[in-house]
């Protein structure tokens, strides 16, 4: 029964952890170091609960682009360290938060920051108040939500190239090969009552799959806390079409007909295809919509004259009106089949 | 059965299931009368076995009664006919639920509409709500248990998939399924064990969870929106001094979203008072503490902060609110309930 005092010992160790933290936070007030820059050569780090040290290195692991003129949201930003890492290196940043930080605001005088601070809720984040952005954060926030898929949807349909997503995790201390969630009722997680999931890194990666995202990195794992990288392209479209394969056309999964919704619960296409290869999965065949990825749920042969069906989910975050889909296989790609997207509702 | 076995067994199911849909099967098995059963992949003496488990009253004459994720229909019907007013609600258009409404000349609505559209603004509330084999076909089972909490005024039947005979450990979790992991189908995304789905449920805000029963892979209970045990009279060793917002700390209480959490300032509590024995009442119904303790304030040590979530379903303006332990009651104290926010 090693494992299960090794689980006891994590979660001591998580409960002491998240005291000292808040015990910090009280008498500071700061989570997060910031540095506000040198004044009469004295400089100014801000004192948080997280030093800055750990704060740059976990910064530096994203491993991000380059941020010149890239549109950056902060979901969770609390203090701000990681808008104003990210305004630094050139992005224009919006920072949200589900409360008022004050501290954002002396932090955000101090450096003269552009930065747009919205209170919002991670559920009423959408394109439609905020825009799209190039790289979205979702930084400690996930187990902090009751509806954790709702807010990686969210997280998507906001995202146009990356989101970093960093949360709790629990694969040290559930022995499991399935992906599963844990759920906090009470103070359970760490003696803090707006914890409420923590999932395992599978369930986590599955989990930002379903919301939208096509690819998914694990960029660090810590005993408790994994951070990956979610994309919303495919980084394997061949340059150039093979004319064997071909989308025929384009159905509502659902109801079998031509009318399809960008969002809500019929949203799902049916792709009628042509020349696909025998040992075609949903594994090895990508799908492009409107310039996403798009997953298949289902690749199987469909009718009597050799044509495969490949259902997919219309990708979050499109526009209304004309969307060009097309699939590959490998190396062979299809043309562009053009779809007329109208609307649908939240769910 | 082991674990594996067991999932194995789920998908067998599943798989059997749904060929007898495809090939012209109901889901359900309802007596229309004149000796026609409808060919349902579960039979009438399932059906009427499974409506037994439920424990309802034999006369439900004058309750109001929303049967939600109904499909053919069976338990609209059923219940129904013990004198229930019915409102039917699924996430499509079930055909055969129309035929046999004809053919029962029924008098239930029908509204097609996902979980996540329904709230006492559009449908009303009401006394029995039945959340039968739904919940794990969702992509957000909380969010849905919040939705049926504020439609339910008495209490709720919830039927679900259970994951318990399928892993091991006791802590509350669920299971995700990306595809068809679970018995071969797409549209199933979460099960929990049963831990995890009575834990859910009193966080969507019902007071207490009574087991219906059980099997390998299922598990019902009935969620009620109130307390069984309040005492009849007020004591008045026990008084709230006040009542305030949990989160803004001042006297403003939305009925909903995320500032929605109150604070009892309560004296007459003893300090061994524990969460699980304060029982709280808001507007009628029941809610569990999440705090019971002394206030972060030292100069207020003397008295006791209880504090918990606005219950669902509150109407707007005033509403009373009152607390109890180990027989002892508090008077009530008046709130004015205001409008919230979704979230």
């Amino acid at each position: 029964m090693t494992t299960i005092s090794k689980d006891n010992e994590l979660r001591q160790i998580l409960d002491n952890t998240a005291a000292s933290q808040r015990d910090e936070l009280t008498m500071t007030g700061w989570w997060h170091s910031i540095d506000l820059g040198a004044r009469d050569g004295v400089s100014r780090i801000t004192p948080g609960a997280h030093k800055i040290e750990e704060l740059r290195d976990n910064f530096s692991k994203f491993l991000l682009p380059d941020l010149t003129g890239k549109r950056v949201l902060d979901i969770g930003c609390w203090d701000g360290f990681y808008s104003f890492e990210a305004e630094r290196l050139g992005a224009q940043v919006v920072s949200v938060d589900c409360w008022r930080p004050e501290k954002f605001f002396v932090a955000r005088d101090a450096l003269n920051s552009k930065a747009e601070f919205h209170e919002l809720s991670v559920y009423e984040v959408t394109k439609e108040k905020l825009g799209a952005f190039d790289v979205v954060f979702f930084l400690g926030v996930l187990y902090h939500v009751k509806h954790p898929l709702l807010a990686l949807e969210q997280v998507c349909e906001v995202t146009r190239d990356l989101a970093v997503i960093e949360t709790h995790q629990i694969d040290n201390l559930f022995d499991t090969k399935h992906p599963v969630m844990e759920f906090y009722e009470m103070d359970e997680l760490g003696g803090q009552y707006d914890n409420w999931w923590g999932p395992n890194v599978e369930c986590l990666v599955q989990m930002t799959r379903t919301a939208g995202f096509v690819r998914v990195e694990v960029l660090r794992r810590q005993d408790t806390r994994v951070v990956i990288k979610a994309f919303r392209r495919w980084d394997d479209k061949p340059n150039e079409v093979t004319p064997s394969l071909k989308i025929v056309d384009v159905l509502n999964a659902v109801n079998l007909d031509h009318t399809l919704p960008r969002r809500g619960r019929n949203a799902v296409l049916a792709l009628s295809v042509a020349g696909l290869p025998e040992n075609a999965t949903r594994d090895t065949v990508r799908v492009e919509i409107g310039g996403f990825g798009s997953k298949p749920v289902y690749v199987g042969k469909w009718g009597e004259e050799g044509n495969w069906q490949i259902n997919v989910p219309v990708p979050l975050g499109l526009e209304l009106g004309k969307t060009l889909v097309s699939v590959w296989n490998g190396n062979q790609l299809s043309d562009d089949f053009e779809i007329e997207l109208v609307e649908g509702g939240q769910w | 059965m082991n674990n594996s076995e067991l999932r194995d067994q789920v998908r067998k199911v599943g798989v059997e299931q749904n060929e007898m849909l495809l090939s012209g099967s109901w889901w359900h098995s309802i007596d229309l009368g004149n000796g026609i059963v409808t060919p349902g992949v579960h039979s009438l003496a399932e059906m009427q076995g499974l409506y037994q488990s439920l424990n309802l009253p034999k006369d439900l004459s004058g309750k109001t009664l929303l049967d939600i994720g109904c499909w053919d229909g069976f338990y609209t019907f059923e219940t129904e006919r013990h004198g229930a007013k019915v409102t039917s609600v699924d996430c499509w258009h079930p055909n055969n639920y129309f035929i046999a409404h004809e053919a029962l000349n029924s008098q239930a609505t029908f509204h097609e509409r996902s979980v996540y559209e329904i709230g006492k603004d559009n449908l009303g509330s009401f006394d029995i709500v039945l959340f039968m084999g739904v919940l794990y076909h969702l992509r957000h089972p909380l969010l849905a248990l919040e939705n049926v909490c504020e439609l339910t005024r008495d209490f709720a039947i919830i039927e679900t998939h259970v994951i318990d005979k399928m892993r091991e450990g006791q802590e509350p979790a669920m299971e995700f399924y990306e595809f068809d992991e679970l018995g071969g189908q797409y549209d199933n995304w979460w099960a929990p064990n049963f831990e995890c789905m009575v834990q859910m449920i009193r966080s969507a805000g019902f007071a207490r969870v009574e087991l219906l029963y059980r099997t390998d892979t299922r598990a019902a209970v009935k969620a009620y929106r109130r307390w069984n045990d309040k005492p009849q009279t007020a004591s008045p060793s026990l008084r709230i001094l006040d009542v305030i917002n949990a989160s803004t700390f001042d006297h403003h209480f939305p009925r909903r979203g995320r500032n929605s959490g109150m604070s009892i300032w309560a004296e007459g509590l003893p300090k061994t008072a524990r969460r699980w024995e304060v029982r709280v009442e808001v507007g009628g119904f029941g809610i569990h503490p999440a705090y019971v303790g002394p206030p972060g304030d030292p100069q207020y040590s003397s008295l006791t902060q209880i504090n918990f979530p606005a219950p669902p379903g509150l109407e707007l303006g005033k509403a009373n609110v009152c607390f109890w332990h180990e027989g002892m009651l508090s008077k009530e104290f008046e709130i004015d309930v205001s409008e919230g926010t979704r979230w």
